[in-house]
């Protein structure tokens, strides 16, 4: 099924989108969840919730490529579990403790210049990785976005694997430049 | 000047990457994970074959030892050749001299590529039925004994009832269900049927 007639069914309000969601990206969500959790369960779990966001997202929201929009939210669902699984280990001691309840507290007063700065941050990185010729920018985007491994990137544009490192490496320093260029402290 | 930033944040960042960049990598991705994800299947049916004439081999040595010494074995397999096997460690051919049993042993076992046999002792099955644990240094050892190329040991789960899960380097676990497990009083034996015949290829089928 197309991703439009997808979408259409999402639209509908038909349950059906689902299992054709599931169909056609569980593999790719699930690979994406697992690159960050390394977890069989918690990836499941983190696919099951992503077709529910997406299920309460459209309507309103009308993706033109559905596999890159259920991939970000996918992304960051699997990032928030991380967080939220590597905070609880951490809070054995009472100095975590601490030091998670000032955070919060800062994070509600900057709230605004934060949300402003990481939009601002966004609007950059783009910029930049336009900047960068295709095979570059791929292999940036395949390590930092999907997080997969350096053999997996290697397979996938067809570069040995140390290739892929010196690009990475490379280009993690060019982006630091265009940032600091940018007037991002660092 | 805009705020310091932290690798978390440029971390969230990246998840707004335009859509259009992200679907190039989509496409890329698609193409070679498929493939990807092909390729362990064969593997696994290559390890499962590889295993079982290694382990049929590995077998050699420890049924001899059993018929000899009256140690236990603990083997699994079910076709005839199989069973030949284990006849001759169960003692059934008792009339023949050392040598014999060994040749005939090691000739049903280069027969017996398409079934499975890992063989260890009782005292693993008996102390914990559901869970064996062997050493991929042993049977890359055994392998060795065999003649085998021992390759890269890759181990997934394969049947719900019969799993061989890749726990750290150096150690896999092999995992029956209780019920697939019988002693036989007679022989001392501690035999396994797990129903995996369906992924058993020959050799020269695997690529």
């Amino acid at each position: 099924m197309t991703d439009e007639a997808i979408v259409e069914l999402y639209w509908d309000r038909k349950e059906q989108a689902i299992k054709e969601t599931e169909v056609k990206y569980e593999r790719y969500l699930m690979k994406i969840s697992y690159n960050i959790l390394s977890d069989m369960e918690d990836s499941r779990e983190n696919v099951n919730d992503t077709y529910l966001k997406a299920w309460n997202s459209m309507p309103p929201q009308k993706p033109a490529i559905l596999s890159t929009y259920l991939g970000k939210i996918n992304r960051q669902g699997a990032i928030d579990i991380y967080r939220k699984k590597t905070s609880k280990k951490r809070n054995g001691t009472e100095y975590e403790s601490c030091l998670e309840e000032l955070e919060e507290s800062l994070a509600d007063e900057n709230s605004v210049e934060s949300s402003v700065d990481a939009m601002l941050l966004s609007k950059t990185l783009n910029e930049y990785l336009h900047t960068l010729p295709p095979t570059k920018r791929n292999v940036f985007i395949g390590r930092y976005f999907y997080m997969d491994s350096m053999k997996d990137i290697a397979g996938y544009t067809g570069m040995s694997e140390q290739n892929v490192k010196n690009i990475l490496h490379r280009t993690r320093g060019e982006l630091r430049e265009y940032l600091l260029k940018e007037g991002f402290v660092l | 000047m805009k705020k310091d930033i932290r690798a978390t944040e440029l971390m969230d960042a990246l998840g707004n990457i335009d859509d259009e960049l992200l679907a190039e990598v989509v496409d890329l991705r698609q193409e070679y994970l498929t493939e990807k994800e092909k390729k362990p299947q064969k593997r696994t049916r290559a390890v499962i074959t590889w295993i079982g004439s290694l382990a049929a081999s590995f077998a050699i040595v420890i049924a001899a030892g059993a018929f000899f010494v009256n140690s236990s074995i603990f083997r699994c397999g079910s076709d005839s050749k199989s069973e030949m096997a284990s006849d001759m460690a169960s003692g059934t051919t008792s009339d023949m001299s050392m040598a014999e049993d060994m040749g005939a042993l090691e000739e049903a076992a280069e027969e017996n590529e398409m079934s499975y046999q890992l063989t260890l002792t009782v005292e693993e099955v008996l102390e914990e039925k559901s869970s064996l644990r062997c050493t991929i240094a042993e049977i890359e050892e055994a392998g060795e004994t065999a003649g085998l190329s021992a390759g890269e040991v890759v181990f997934v789960a394969m049947e719900p009832d019969w799993s061989m899960d890749y726990k750290t380097k150096d150690q896999i676990q092999v995992t029956f269900e209780e019920q697939d497990i019988r002693l036989d009083e007679d022989t001392g034996c501690v035999m396994i049927f797990p129903n995996i015949e369906p992924q058993l290829q020959p050799k020269d089928e695997i690529d």
